[in-house]
């Protein structure tokens, strides 16, 4: 652990049946009347929006417009597009109904409108922003993975260029993170199980990379545990509303981790092959996780914190009967038992053949794309170029 | 001058004289060492990144298919460093913490393309690597890059310039 830490606490956050209906009470009292309300098409066409625009009814609110042609993979044209709207139709706060796509280009919208500009590539970078104009600016998430709705991070493509831009900044963080059972119970078990694994991913880097701190750890080890215990419920019983809280709060205590201590190997790798080849970030996390907690301890790092990390994930019993030299790798077999079991459960890929969005000429590309990504920094062992191939060989098939 | 002034401004000498060297240092390995040589070739074409030390000024560089290079002192960077504070910048250019850990813990700020600034930040590693005794270079590292030439040789190079 360093020693020295930042970290910013999260949102207020509304957290249980019924939380959408206080939406309007909390955007008032932050002075906002006239809010834009962000979403996808798919989440129109299964009734999410109609009850977040009814939730909102019952305490006096209408969205000034309900925006809902935010595509899966958002990007910079996106988030211009919609802060014009925003000007153009006088609103005064945001409310983002998706998953990471939607919150995350709210996030940037937010960003654009804060620093009057027009352009978010003007806002690039870590930490460097005035926080400007602030807008209201609440956060429903209808998957529990990214935790966005906790984090000061925002990933937005950039076509172009084909990478994802991210941004950083602790004036990214949303005013409220809603988290309604309502929100995540018909999210299908194929995408609950891949973007459960994500917020997996995120409260492991979290508890293990540099910059770790006593109040991520305590976030992110909550947050492991919560979701090992209710993710293979979720994926198997949609509709059990106990799991998908207890799997909602979990992916937020892992965002509020990550957001201040962030990730490492294993998404610096997983965002080269979402730019790159395009393969879905949670399934990219999947399938890197294990190999990449491996490729950690071979190079004698992690070996005291991943088995710390057994207790919380596998629980008391197993971590006692574990020798203390063995716990490391059992929490890496755990992981990957708890994989296995969701593939089988919803068809999870556990390889990137499985995938079929890679072939192996993209690995040049994906390894140099991944050596530029910000999160490499923190991981705690060091990986060129040669370490990510042969990584992205072991996960192949 | 009180003291804690005087000591800042010390601090602040030394980060422009550690930066100079640090450039040299650069400007030589390009041609020296096989890896920063790949990173200055394959830099984005007439891409500039700065690093900024506060009250101390900072430099701006590029990279070429011919090495590294020092641009004019106030030419802006598509991507920026700046340290916090002096000490913050003083405490990485005279080895007491490495990139890695300065990140971590909140050391700098960046502006403008992270991506630009990860080969920097590997460039910076390997120097460091040649600049500083190994059993220092260990601790600010996270693995020891293969030295290429000596030690003496990257010091010489900086005495004459970056030659
Ligand atoms: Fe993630």
């Amino acid at each position: 652990m360093g020693a020295y830490y930042e970290f910013k606490l999260p949102a207020k956050i509304l957290s249980g049946s019924e939380a959408l209906e206080h939406i309007p009470h909390e955007l008032n009292t932050l002075g906002a009347f006239r809010p834009l309300l962000l979403s996808d098409e798919g989440l129109e066409r299964v009734g999410a929006v109609k009850t977040v625009l009814n939730a909102l009814a019952q305490g006096g609110m209408t969205a000034v417009e309900t925006f809902c042609q935010i595509p899966p993979d958002s990007s910079i044209q996106v988030v211009n597009q919609v802060a014009a709207l925003f000007r153009k139709l006088g609103c005064d706060s945001l409310i983002a109904l998706g998953g990471g796509s939607v919150i995350d280009t709210a996030k940037g919208v937010g960003m654009v409108l804060a620093q009057e500009g027009h352009d978010l590539m003007a806002s690039a970078g870590c930490e460097v922003l005035p926080r400007g104009k602030h807008v209201p600016f609440a956060a429903i998430p209808t998957t529990s993975g990214t935790g966005s709705e906790a984090t000061i991070v925002a990933v937005v493509a950039d076509p172009e260029k084909k990478v994802k831009m991210e941004f950083l900044s602790y004036h990214l963080l949303p005013d409220l993170a809603v988290l309604d059972p309502r929100m995540t119970e018909t999210l299908p078990p194929r995408i609950t199980a891949s973007t459960g694994f994500d917020a997996l991913v995120h409260a492991i880097e979290a508890a293990t990379c540099l910059q770790r701190n006593p109040v991520s750890d305590a976030f992110a080890e909550k947050a492991m545990g919560q979701i090992v215990r209710a993710l293979p419920v979720a994926v198997r019983e949609g509709k059990n509303r106990k799991a998908r809280m207890v799997l909602a709060n979990g992916s937020l205590l892992a965002g509020a981790a990550f957001s201040n201590s962030m990730v490492g190997l294993v998404h610096a790798i997983g965002h080269a092959l979402g730019g790159v080849c395009k393969v879905a970030h949670g399934d990219a996390m999947t399938i890197l996780l294990p190999a990449v907690m491996a490729y950690n301890l071979r190079e004698g790092t992690c070996r005291e914190r991943y088995s710390e990390l057994l207790l919380h994930l596998a629980g008391p019993e197993v971590y006692a009967a574990t020798p203390a030299h063995r716990r490391a790798e059992e929490a890496i077999s755990f992981l990957e038992t708890l994989r296995r079991e969701l593939a089988q459960a919803c068809g999870l890929p556990e390889t990137l053949s499985d995938t079929g969005k890679v072939r192996k000429e993209d690995f040049s590309a994906v390894a140099k794309t991944a050596l530029n990504d910000g999160a490499i920094i923190v991981n705690p062992a060091q990986a060129d170029y040669n370490d990510i191939i042969a990584i992205l060989e072991e996960v192949w098939s | 001058m009180s003291q804690r002034t005087l000591k800042t401004g010390l601090q602040q000498a030394t980060c422009t004289l550690v930066a100079e060297c640090l450039v040299r240092a650069l400007q030589y390995l390009s041609t020296a060492d096989s890896q920063i040589r790949a990173e200055a070739h394959a830099w984005p074409s007439g891409k500039t990144l700065r690093l900024e030390v506060p009250g101390a000024g900072g430099f701006t560089v590029t990279g070429t298919p011919w090495g590294f290079k020092k641009l004019d002192k106030e030419t802006p960077g598509d991507v920026t460093i700046r340290f916090k504070s002096p000490s913050d910048a003083f405490r990485v250019f005279t080895g007491q913490m490495g990139v890695a850990q300065a990140y971590a813990q909140h050391k700098f700020v960046l502006r403008g393309d992270m991506a630009l600034a990860m080969p920097f930040v590997r460039c910076v590693d390997i120097t460091e690597g040649y600049l500083f005794p190994d059993l220092l270079a260990k601790r600010l590292l996270k693995r020891l890059p293969e030295k290429e030439v000596s030690t003496a040789r990257v010091y010489g190079s900086i005495l004459l310039g970056g030659r």
